[in-house]
């Protein structure tokens, strides 16, 4: 990312024409309306002009008369900020087609077949227009997010489908045709890895094709995991919501919960009035949830690659911070320490003196870990050099988190846009230029350790003071949009609120999914022997990556598209009872 | 040993694991030390519950159950003990995440709860699902006292 | 230590002292009948029982080291048993399209394989079972044949996942077949004789070789001591190679688990699996005690002879001697089986190509250069 001269985004949007959307509550956070023909127009001189190639996410969202849709760009400010360049185009219902941005930003590809997944929205000259998270079984006309159809109609379709022959036909067939199709152009033979193998932790599905032991090319599908979040949030009040953002994933669940509150306290307006001690807290949990998930991250790429050692031992360290957690707030996963309006418990000194010796420990141990790593020739040589990515195809292809810094891409979320407690901190952020896999351990060493540094210095120079401000239960209509440094990279939600006790409109791209164009482009050219460390390097969470789907403009009625429809196992799928269908 | 001196780096590490205890606990014979504010199940503590069933609402998984009980199916009731209530919690949708303990009013008032989460109840394994769902005998002594804290409660926002 | 039965160190004592009661018993009761002591030879010591009930208990102890070295508690004695008597009761499934006659049969044959491999091994005495001039080349054929069986399974199993790791295997075999080879050829060349028990008789190994010098002065001088060099470079060696006949991480590209889901025995179920599994068990024993002999002197440690022989002599047996001779053995075996467990815990899995490197580049030169010293110090001395 370049720095541009300017300082604030208005300066920007002005000097391009465009229309800015009053009022302008938060200045790093900018919505224009622009007409959907211009949109390729806008993005070329935002590419030439202002360095601009970061696109977030694509939101959609369906108003009855058109579409709305909105595009977040990410632009880097003169004072090192980064901001967020929010395009909103509507189009009409009845004439669904937009151009496709993919020839300017390659890394929306998956973005734009999500919102044609969900909404039905064609975009011209897209690659590869297909859909990506509903089943295959689902009819070729029916769009799950659309308001013509409620999810107990498509649930209902889905059944009878499931029953039918037909259906199992069609499945069979569609899998021996997306084999054969990809057998007969390029190779010899095709292997699939997933739903279930042994170097996955969760169900993707990889076809490549092979000759010998080289990997020619490779056929993806996600979904498996997909549980109607989006289409669960609406029918909860704001702080029910709570608990079912920390579900999307067991992780990283902390960065979700995170990542809600912000973007509603932003809705609300009250973002500036968070009290510091509960901005402290906040902090020193992202930062040890950073650490289990580096922890986690280590172990299971070095039991990938035969060192079961490693494995174990580092797993053995990672437990003394799942009793960190779990002293702090009462839970090893899914910590449930947010609210809205700040944190809902305290660490008190004595838990502070207990905690520090205790993460000075760990600390030693990660250096051990890191001298153990890239020292053993035998894990090293495994690494070095394989699947590399250049910095322009990082660029490119919209990768976040370590595995862009890994690619010498300089962007970090929590200095450059921070949140929480993280402007009166001071760190270091890692970045290394190679691109390959050991330089993604390096990076992922380096910040844990950077990670227990920062939750001592947070633990230690803690403020006094109160720990949430009130909030009402009706949240005022509006918009609001936020991101956080997950340990995988940039987690951004965006909640619209249309003024009653629950939201309008939930959206969540997590990181895994923001990474995947990167892992089709590295997963060519590698052998047979080095896919599971290659897809280990960009951390896949499918759980985080699955959770949109269906949204009902129908209150009050069903939901869940459940267990049902999912091909595999589903243990983070959200078990409801009846009782719920009374909401 | 794959070149020649490879095994250095591990090599600490491995003869010190050789020479100390193992870190695994060997659980139903040993026993793992759960923080104090481990949150375990919730239970109801009857003589400080006012049944305002505020729990009830802000439960995320609605998992709590307050119902009228007749009192002439109850053996030793007295009429001065108050209104009954079955207060039943099911364990298997609960997800234990302190909602109702801090929605409670009677908190607010004297700083302890009517509804704990225990943070030693949590072996609840059982052998089959009527063990899970746990239910009390509570008793509403006023009702108009249990309606002001439930208003009183809802004017001040979310929890 | 607590002196009871769930002590591991006692139960293994306990079940020795039984098994060993009830062998020197049979082998007394039935000493006048020469046919039926050559079927307890054959079948109880140091025949099938003996390897098997050896190959459990190295199984167990290289899981043990292993799991302590990673700060675990690791599997109780008999879980090897359990495992056979698992595999024994699970259904075993045939799947479409394989060849069902390689298929069902190679699986015997490798354990059949396996075992004629550890008749070789010498136990009780300097000879094996089986014993003749050249047996050390016939070793390394039943290994050849050993991998092309791997070969054969995986490819009639149909499944590329199969084919991966059956063509892995064949490629690392003959990556790995000159090194160990030549690592059995270097005391050969000393011993003067390719036959197993010459070898050991000829007192050229690690362990002989110095206590030679320092207790018969005059028939070994000092510069004999020079042979422990090439002589542990070909130790080392051996047992890499050991390694990766076993398929054992950092020479496991064949069937890694986590990345080709078993490679050639991905579809083995069953009795098949059984014996496949049994295979490698009895090879690691077979291999390991080879290596011990041929390295380590094999059973018996000399300066004890004067003290165990004609201590107890029933018939021509010499049962002291040859209790004592089993235990070195023993021991000589834990020591291989402990350095292939370490290599084990410490290093990780190599890619296939990268294990073809390092044995071609790297270990064939080495161990040539060793031999060349070896037959330059024979010259010399």
């Amino acid at each position: 990312m370049i720095k541009n001269e300017f300082q604030t985004l208005t300066e920007i949007a002005s000097s391009m024409d465009l229309a800015i959307r009053e009022p302008i509550t938060y200045p790093l956070d900018l919505y224009v309306t622009i007409s959907p023909d211009r949109l390729i127009n806008v993005i070329q001189e935002l590419k030439g002009q202002y360095n601009v190639s970061h696109l977030s996410t694509i939101i959609v969202q369906d108003l009855g008369e058109e579409y709305k849709l909105l595009y977040p760009f990410s632009i880097l400010l003169s004072k090192g900020k980064l901001g967020k360049l929010i395009l909103d185009t509507r189009i009409d219902v009845n004439n669904a087609k937009i151009d496709s941005i993919v020839s300017e930003i390659p890394g929306a590809i998956y973005y734009e077949r999500e919102v044609y997944d969900m909404m039905g929205i064609h975009f011209k000259n897209h690659p590869d227009l297909r859909r990506i998270l509903s089943p295959d079984s689902l009819p070729r006309d029916i769009y799950p997010l659309k308001k013509n159809i409620t999810a107990e109609e498509i649930r209902r379709i889905l059944a009878e489908r499931r029953r039918e022959k037909e259906a199992e036909e069609k499945l069979k067939e569609y899998i021996r045709r997306e084999q054969l199709e990809f057998i007969s152009e390029k190779s010899d033979y095709a292997i699939a890895v997933g739903p279930q193998h042994p170097a996955l932790e969760e169900p993707i599905r990889f076809v490549f094709q092979v000759e010998g032991e080289t990997v020619k090319d490779v056929e993806l599908r996600i979904g498996f995991n997909h549980r109607g979040l989006e289409k669960a949030f609406e029918n909860r009040t704001w702080s029910k919501n709570l608990y079912l953002a920390e579900r999307i994933c067991g992780i990283c669940s902390d960065a979700h919960q995170l990542c809600y509150v912000q973007a509603v306290e932003k809705c609300a307006k009250i973002a500036d009035e968070i009290p510091e001690r509960a901005k402290y807290i906040r902090t020193i949990l992202a930062e040890l949830e950073r650490i289990h998930s580096h922890l986690l991250w280590y172990g299971v790429l070095a039991h990938n690659t035969g060192f079961d050692t490693i494995f174990q031992v580092t797993w053995r360290d990672r437990e003394i911070v799942m009793d960190i957690l779990e002293e702090i707030s009462g839970n090893r996963v899914n910590y449930a320490m947010h609210a809205i309006g700040g944190v809902r418990r305290d660490i008190t000194q004595e838990q502070v003196t207990r905690i520090i010796p205790q993460l000075e420990t760990l600390r030693d141990r990660i250096k051990e870990h890191r001298f153990m790593m890239t020292k053993e020739t035998s894990f090293v040589v495994r690494q070095k050099g394989i699947a590399p990515l250049t910095r322009e195809e990082a660029l490119s292809l919209c990768t976040v988190g370590p595995n862009a810094r890994s690619c010498g891409i300089n962007i970090d979320i929590r200095r450059d846009d921070p949140y929480a407690a993280y402007d009166h901190l001071s760190f270091d952020v890692p970045v290394v230029t190679e691109g390959d896999i050991f330089s993604g351990l390096v990076i992922r060493l380096e910040e844990s350790l950077i990670a227990v540094d920062l939750a001592i210095e947070a633990l230690k120079t803690m403020p006094q003071g109160d720990l949430r401000i009130k909030v009402p239960g009706k949240i005022p209509p509006g918009e609001g949009i936020s991101r956080v440094e997950a340990p995988r990279g940039e987690d951004i939600h965006f909640v619209q609120s249309n003024g009653t006790n629950k939201p309008e409109r939930i959206k969540v791209r997590a990181p895994t999914l923001a990474n995947m164009p990167s892992l089709k482009k590295r997963l060519i050219g590698i052998q047979v022997a080095d896919i599971p460390p290659v897809i280990r390097v960009i951390d896949p969470c499918v759980g985080c990556m699955d959770r949109v789907t269906f949204i009902d403009s129908k209150k009050g009625k069903i939901l869940e598209l459940s267990g049902e429809h999912l091909i595999s196992r589903g243990n983070r799928a959200y078990r409801l009872g009846t009782r719920v269908l009374d909401f | 040993m794959v070149k020649i001196f490879d095994f250095i780096p591990l090599l600490k590490e491995v003869t010190k694991n050789l020479l100390r205890d193992t870190v695994t606990v060997q659980y139903p014979f040993e026993h793992v030390k759960v923080p104090d504010g481990f949150r375990g199940a919730p239970e109801v503590n009857p003589e400080l519950c006012i049944v305002c069933k505020n729990c009830e609402k802000e439960c995320p998984t609605q998992c709590i159950d307050i119902t009228p009980v007749n009192p002439a199916e109850l053996q030793n009731y007295s009429l001065g003990q108050g209104k009954p209530f079955w207060f039943s919690i099911n364990l298997s949708q609960c997800m234990f995440c302190q909602v109702c303990e801090e929605s409670c009013p009677v908190k607010r008032k004297s700083s302890q709860s009517a509804i704990t989460l225990n943070h030693e109840r949590w072996r609840l394994a059982g052998y089959n699902l009527e063990e899970t769902i746990e239910k009390k005998l509570v008793y509403q002594k006023s009702k108009e006292k249990s309606k002001t804290i439930t208003q009183e409660v809802e004017s001040n926002g979310i929890n | 230590m607590k002196i009871s039965l769930t002590n591991p160190i006692i139960k293994l004592l306990s079940y020795a002292m039984i098994y060993v009661l009830v062998i020197a018993g049979s082998f007394l009761l039935f000493r006048n009948f020469p046919l039926i002591i050559l079927i307890f030879k054959y079948f109880l010591f140091p025949g099938i029982s003996f390897i098997l009930v050896g190959s459990l208990f190295y199984s167990w102890f290289e899981r043990k080291i292993y799991a302590r070295m990673q700060n675990r508690i690791g599997p109780p004695l008999l879980q090897p048993f359990y495992d056979i008597l698992k595999l024994l009761i699970k259904e075993d499934i045939t799947p479409d399209g394989v060849e069902r006659l390689e298929f069902n049969i190679i699986p015997p044959i490798q354990l059949i394989l396996a075992l004629l491999i550890a008749f070789f091994t010498p136990i009780y005495i300097a000879e094996g079972l089986i014993s003749f001039e050249g047996d050390v080349f016939f070793l390394l054929f039943l290994l050849a044949v050993l991998a092309g069986s791997i070969f054969l399974v995986g490819w009639s199993s149909n499944n590329p996942y199969g084919l991966i790791g059956g063509s892995r295997a064949a490629i690392a075999e003959l990556s790995l077949e000159i090194p160990l080879t030549l690592a059995f050829i270097g005391p050969a060349i000393l011993a003067g004789s390719l036959q197993l028990s010459n070898i050991i008789k000829s007192g050229y190994n690690l362990i002989d070789i110095p206590l030679n010098v320092i207790f018969k002065p005059e028939a070994y001088n000092l510069l004999n001591l020079l042979y422990i060099i090439p002589l542990s470079i070909q130790f080392y060696i051996a047992v890499l190679s050991a390694n990766a006949v076993l398929e054992k991480v950092p020479f496991d590209p064949a069937h890694a688990e986590t990345e080709i889901v078993g490679g050639w025995n991905v579809e083995l179920t069953g009795k098949k699996l059984l014996f496949s599994h049994l295979a490698n068990l009895i090879l690691e024993f077979g291999l390991a005690g080879i290596i011990a002999a041929i390295f380590l002197g094999g059973p018996g440690f000399w300066p004890l002879d004067s003290l165990t022989k004609g201590l107890l002599v029933i018939g021509s047996w010499d049962i002291f001697y040859y209790f004592i001779n089993v235990l070195t053995f023993l021991l000589k075996t834990t020591v291989v089986i402990f350095l292939i467990t370490v290599s084990r815990t410490v290093l990780s899995r190599l890619r296939i190509d990268q294990l073809v490197r390092y044995f071609w580049r790297y270990y064939l030169p080495i161990i040539f250069l060793a031999l060349l010293m070896i037959i330059y110090l024979i010259g010399v001395l």
